[in-house]
Parts: C-alpha cells; structure tokens; sequence
C-alpha cells in the first residue's frame, strides 16, 4: 500500500508540477522573442506585446515554481531507500539545478515580475533572456536526472552493492537518452507556447469580429505570426526528433521491451511477439560486465510479476503521435492561411477548445517515458518496489489527501487568473484600462 | 584533497548555504508577518509586499541548495532526515508554497477579495515558517529518536519546551529583520513606518536574548548539544561561537533601541546563522544525531558521497556559488535605490 500510495503521489505531483513547466518554457521564449523584436525594430508594440504575454507567463510560473519546490524534498520524504542508493549519481544534478539554473531564474524573474515597467527596452530583453536561459538549464539538469533512471551510464556498483557510485560525469551529462529526451522536451515546450499563443490570439481575433478595433487586430496579429513560424519549426523537429528517439530507446541494451511496446510488438503478458532482435547501438562494443547485467536484467524482468501496463504504454503513444501530426498540420494551415485565423469564427472556435491538446500530448508522452519502464525505477538497477521509505501508511494517506486538496486550490486561481487575464487582453490605447499596475 | 577533508569542506559549504538562506529569509518573512502591523493603508501594504515580492524568489533558492547539496554530498542525512520528519516537512513545503503563491499573485488580480484573502494568507504563512524551522532545528540539534529500525518517535514530540522556544526565537529574530527591511524599502513611506517597526523590534530583540539565554542553558546541560559535545570539549575556542551570539543579541538590543535600521538588520541578520552553526558544531562529526543512542546517528564522514562526486561537486560550488552572489547582490544594490 505503502508504495501505491507513494506512487500516486509522486504521479500527481509531477504531472501537476509539469503542467506548468512546458507553458513556463514556451511563453518565456516567446516573451523574450518579442522584447528582443521590441528593441530590433523599435516598435513600442511588441513592447505591449512582451508585456501581455509576459504577464501570462508570470502566473503560470508563479504556480510552477511552488509546485517543484516539492518535488527534490519528496526524493527523501517518499523515497528514502531510492535517494540513499542513487544520491552519489542523482543528488548532483539536482544540486548543479538549484546552483545553475534556479538561481538564474528566480532571480530575473523577480525583477521582470515587479519592476518590468519602470525598465528600458535593453534592460527588459537581457533580463527576458536570463529567464530564458534559467528555464532551459533547468531542464537539461532534471532531465540528465532522469535520463539516467531511464539510461544507467557513467556509474559503478559499490563494492557491496548497497549503492551506485559516480564514475564518469561527462557520461552521464552526455547521456544519449537523456539529450533525445531534452530535445523532445523543450520543442514540446516551445510547441506549447507558441500554440498558447495562436489559441488566446484566436479569442481576441473572434472580439473583433463583433467590434472590430485595428489595433487589437495589429496587437494579435503579430503575435500570432511570430507564434506561428516557433510552432512550425517545433512541431517538424518533434516528429523527426521523436522518430531517432523511439528507435534509440528500442535497442537491446536501451530499453527494449519500451521499444518493442511502441511497435506493437509485445502483447498483453508482456512478452515480446516479434522474433527479430533490434540492432544494437552503434557504439556496440558492450563489455562482459553490460553483458552480465543486461542478461541478469532479463532474468530478473521475466521473474518479476509486475510488467509494464502494455496497452495503455501503447495507446498514449499512439495518441501522442496523432496529436503530433494535427500539431504539424495546424500550423502550417496557418502559415498558408492565416486570414482563417482572423476571420472564420469556426476556424476560431476550433483554436480555442484546442488549448488543452498539447498539455495532453506532452502528458502521454511522459506516461510513455515513465510507465513504459516499469517495474523499474532506475532501469535494470531497482525496482519501484525497492526505492520507497519506511514511513506510516497514515502519513503518506495525510500528505497525498492534503497535497490534493491544496493542489485543487492553485489549480482554480491559475485558471482563474489565466483566463481573466487572457479573455481581458491588453489595455487598448482607445479605450483606456491598464493591464496590471505592477 | 582526501575524502575527508572533501567531507569536512562540503560540511562547511552546507552551513553557508543555510546561513545565507536563514538571514536573508528572516527579513522577507519577517516584513511579511509584520505587514499588518505596521500599517492599515493598502498602498503602504503594497509599498512592503514589493521588495519581498522582489527578493524572496532568488532567496528560497539558498535552501533548495542546501537541501540539493545535502542529497548530493551526504545522500543519507538527506534521506533519513526527511524520512524521519515526514509530516513536519510536508507542513514546511505547504506554508513555503502558500508564501509563495500568495506574494507573487495577490496584486495580479483587482479584485478587492482576492487581494486580501492572499495578503492574508501571505501574513499568515510567513509567521509560520520561522516557527516550523525553529521547531526543526531544535529537534534537529536535540537529535531525532533514531534506533535500530530507524525513525521511533511520533509526529507530536517535535512539540516540547525547547523546540517551541526556538521556534519563538526565529519568529522574533524575523520581526527584528523585518521591521528593519521595512523602514530601509520603504521609501516614501519609510517614516510613517518607523515608529511602529521600531516599537516591534525592540520588543522582539528582548524576546531573542530571553530565548536564546534558555536556549543556551538547556544546551549546557549533561543531556544537552554542549553537554555531549565532542568538538566542544576538544577545541574549547569554540566557545568564541556561543560568546559571539550572546554579544549579537545584545547588539539587537542596542541597535533597535538606538532606531538605526542598518545594524539592526545586518546584526539581526546574524543570529540565526550563529544559532544554526552552534548547533551543527556542537553535534560534529553527526549531521543527524540520535537522541536514543549516538551510534545510531549519521555522521558525517559515513554519510558522504565517493571522493569523485564530492570533487565534481566542490569544483562546480567554487565557480558557481560566487557567480549568483555577485549577480543577487547587484539585484540588491541596483534596486535598493529605486
């Protein structure tokens, strides 16, 4: 019950914290696009526009920050048993995160969330790119984490086996697994963002179809097309990206049986249906030790009961793949057409109930990446089972009731806020208002 | 370097890091408690909730560092310590997440309500974040009840005399900071808050000394952190520490008598660092001692990570630790006069 218990709180949270993150990654690359547009063409406009979208970012990030405050401490509340065997490996670039990258971020955007109005042009685009920079870094070092949960390298069992110690840090930075999913990761962010973009857009182009206002439209417009052309470039990269991605994983020494299930080659008791042996890597000179653990890997797999859920790894997948494509086809409808956008309220309609389909897409995707290696919690190395604490089932009942509770609370003023801010748009010259006073 | 001097020094880097959090979160805190006190007009409140809306971001980071740090040197002081303080911690997170939501969203909304449910709750969790530390570190410094199968000890027995105490202290160290803060940001409000900031904060550095003059007896006892101090028997200079935080408290007192806002503040400043470093030398070379029995307390040196990842990580540490101190301190200097 324990390890349930521990597991749907350690699920919800992250898939709360991460519905967050992507939009924090993409508006702010968008923000900082648009101040640097701002400063290029000296156009007071895009400073509007930095300053609307930026708003937008500010009470999304608000939200992410508190949540991922949670997520390290959680790693020795839940997880104890985990932290102590991987903290030699795993500690590091969490620690290199909070030094490298936390910093950076909260830093600026403590200055852009407080004193953006009282800066010049310059000033706003270095601290908008700072930002930028801070969110980016973060990803690369909690993705080199999971990288290697997902991907062991660069590491060596003690010698009485209780732990795993770091013996090659460039090998776990360099992770293969870990830079596919990086580029996975921050194109969907930018996917996000820019299609966030194109869908509040799509809200105001609809105002002005029953009270037309020029500069609205010029306001929108301009977003749009710069969103549009981010959108488009990240939702080509993704598919072929993602395509090198699966293949990768799909190897023998990755993670074959995830690899398999995305082919739909395994059936429902988990065994693989498909004689055929994928290739190895490239770099096939797999030493007797990976050998040995590779083969003791697939003892113990087939001795364990618990294997990955199949179909449901197989149908997020599948989802995820099918929202990548209309993703493709949606942007480059709109770089063709983008009147439609403007004009056609279906077209509208359509672009605003389409909001949540990203944050779907970007859900799956993490279920893939995380159910799809169960039972294993750092692959070949230690199962779920192993990583949790010694804690009482009544504490983890208090923590997961209250974290709910509390995480419903957020979820209502981030909606709250988000839409009244997006729906309200920004303060038009002729009829007056201020967006925020900050 | 040998495997133990990394240890010592990733020991020594752990305690700037929680000394640097500890006496900057006292003031960002400190004036969020305060603010209801110190004024009843909303722009004034406003006037204070901007500096920590400011600030308080970039310096939360110094304890999700010292709590990174930790996983990534002593993996298992990490682990056990917030294993075995499981729903103590969870309280921290929701009051730290509280302060943080609240300050940051209050003023994106017009809405008169909304305003004041978050300026609210802001207040509210910003006093209890220095009572929750008060009550960790002291139970932290005490020992935890560590046996043979771990963690025995209940959620309520964190509650005693000498954790409540502590947690008084660091609330009362906060509003000595605070009314500080709030009188140096104030700007054009800055005298029609003195008079109240200046009320508060002697009371409250009479309030420290009191406290930390308990504190110091309780620790001095057989039972007590100096009682069974290894370190302090063996290296009597170590005194200086406990002389030097007496001499602070007094200070406090003499500052905030005196109104000058700058060396309350940075002497206020100092108190929980000192108090925090006592306790952690006290307990040297355990960074989770047992109350039950020391053999069952993580020390240190058992604790630490292989030679390679403290190397790594020390080199990182030396390039990047100076790199954010020079950039926050020039957000503090070039925002200190706007």
């Amino acid at each position: 019950m324990i390890v349930l218990l521990s597991r749907l709180q350690f699920a919800f949270t992250v898939s709360f914290h991460f519905l967050f993150v992507p939009l924090t990654i993409g508006l702010i690359l968008l923000t900082a696009i648009f101040q640097t547009l701002a400063v290029v063409k000296k156009d007071q406009m895009y400073r509007r526009i930095a300053d609307f979208w930026g708003e937008l970012f500010v009470i999304n990030f608000a939200v992410g920050i508190v949540t991922g405050l949670i997520m390290p401490i959680q790693f020795g509340t839940n997880w104890s048993a985990y932290s102590i065997f991987m903290g030699d490996v795993f500690g590091s670039p969490l620690a290199l995160e909070a030094l490298l990258a936390f910093f950076l971020e909260s830093t600026f955007a403590g200055i852009w969330i407080f004193k953006r109005h009282k800066l010049s042009d310059k000033f706003r685009m270095v601290v908008v790119w700072l930002i930028t920079l801070g969110t980016t870094i973060s990803a690369i070092w909690i993705i080199t984490a999971n990288g290697f949960m997902q991907h062991p390298v660069g590491y060596e069992m003690a010698a009485d086996g209780s732990k795993v110690l770091l013996t090659n840090f460039a090998e776990v930075v360099a992770n293969p697994y870990s830079l596919f999913m990086l580029a996975h990761t921050l194109l969907s962010a930018f996917l996000l963002g820019a299609f966030f973009v194109v869908c509040v857009s799509a809200f105001h182009f609809m105002k002005d179809l029953k009270a037309p206002n020029a500069e609205r439209t010029a306001f929108f417009k301009k977003s749009m097309t710069v969103a549009v052309i981010v959108g488009l470039m990240a939702s080509i990269l993704i598919p072929i990206e993602g395509n090198a991605y699966a293949k990768y994983l799909g190897q023998n020494d990755v993670q074959p049986l995830k690899g398999a299930i995305l082919r739909d080659q395994v059936d429902a008791n988990g065994q693989m249906t498909s004689g055929e042996v994928k290739e190895t890597s490239k770099e096939a000179d797999i030493d007797a030790k990976s050998e040995a653990t590779l083969k003791a890997a697939a003892d113990n797999l087939s001795n364990l009961d618990r294997k990955p859920p199949v179909k449901f790894v197989y149908y997020s997948f599948l989802i995820m793949q099918v929202l990548g494509y209309f993703f493709l086809g949606f942007f480059l409808f709109l770089l063709l057409l983008p009147k439609l956008l403007q004009k056609n309220r279906l077209v509208q309609k359509i672009a605003i109930y389409a909001i949540p389909l990203p944050y779907i897409a970007i859900t799956l995707g993490w279920i893939v990446a995380e159910v799809g290696r169960q039972p294993w919690l750092v692959y070949n190395l230690m199962t779920v089972e192993d990583g949790v604490s010694t804690v009482a089932e009544s504490a983890v009942w208090f923590s997961l009731f209250t974290l709910i509770v509390f995480y419903i609370i957020l979820f209502a003023m981030d909606l709250y806020l988000l839409m009244k801010k997006a729906r309200k748009g920004p303060a038009l010259e002729d009829k007056g208002g201020v967006v925020n006073e900050s | 370097m040998s495997h133990d001097v990394l240890a010592i020094i990733w020991f020594a880097i752990l305690l700037t890091a929680w000394s640097v959090y500890l006496a900057f979160e006292s003031f960002v805190v400190g004036s969020g408690m305060l603010q209801p006190f110190i004024t009843k007009d909303k722009d004034a409140q406003q006037a204070i909730s901007r500096p920590a809306g400011l600030h308080w971001d970039g310096i939360e980071v110094w304890l999700i560092t010292a709590i990174g740090g930790t996983f990534a040197a002593f993996p298992a002081v990490f682990a056990k310590t917030l294993e075995s303080l499981y729903v103590a911690f969870f309280l921290l997170l929701i009051l730290l997440m509280i302060r943080g939501v609240t300050i940051e969203l209050a003023y994106r909304d017009e809405n008169p309500l909304w305003r004041k449910i978050m300026t609210r709750a802001w207040n509210i969790s910003s006093l209890l974040i220095p009572l929750v530390f008060g009550v960790y570190f002291s139970n932290l410094f005490g020992g935890l009840k560590l046996g043979a199968n771990g963690n025995e000890g209940k959620f309520f027995e964190i509650f005693n005399l000498n954790s409540i105490v502590m947690g008084v202290l660091f609330v009362a160290v906060c509003a000595i900071t605070g009314s500080a803060w709030i009188v140096l940001t104030g700007g054009k409000n800055k005298d029609a808050f003195k008079e109240k900031a200046y009320g508060i904060a002697f009371k409250a550095s009479i309030v420290v000394a009191l406290a930390v003059l308990y504190e110091m007896m309780a620790f001095n006892t057989g039972e007590g952190i100096f009682g069974r101090s290894q370190l302090f028997n063996d290296a009597p200079i170590l005194w200086a520490v406990p002389v030097l935080l007496v001499l602070v408290t007094l200070a406090n007192i003499l500052f905030t008598r005196k109104k000058s806002a700058w060396l309350s503040l940075i002497f206020g400043m100092l108190t929980l660092p000192l108090l925090v470093i006592i306790g952690y030398l006290a307990n040297y070379p355990y960074m989770l001692p047992s109350s039950i029995d020391a053999k069952f307390g993580i020390n240190l040196f058992d604790a630490a990570s292989s030679q390679y990842t403290l190397t790594v990580m020390f080199y990182a540490a030396l390039i990047f630790v100076p790199i954010v101190l020079v950039y926050q301190g020039w957000k503090f200097w070039y925002f200190a006069k706007r």
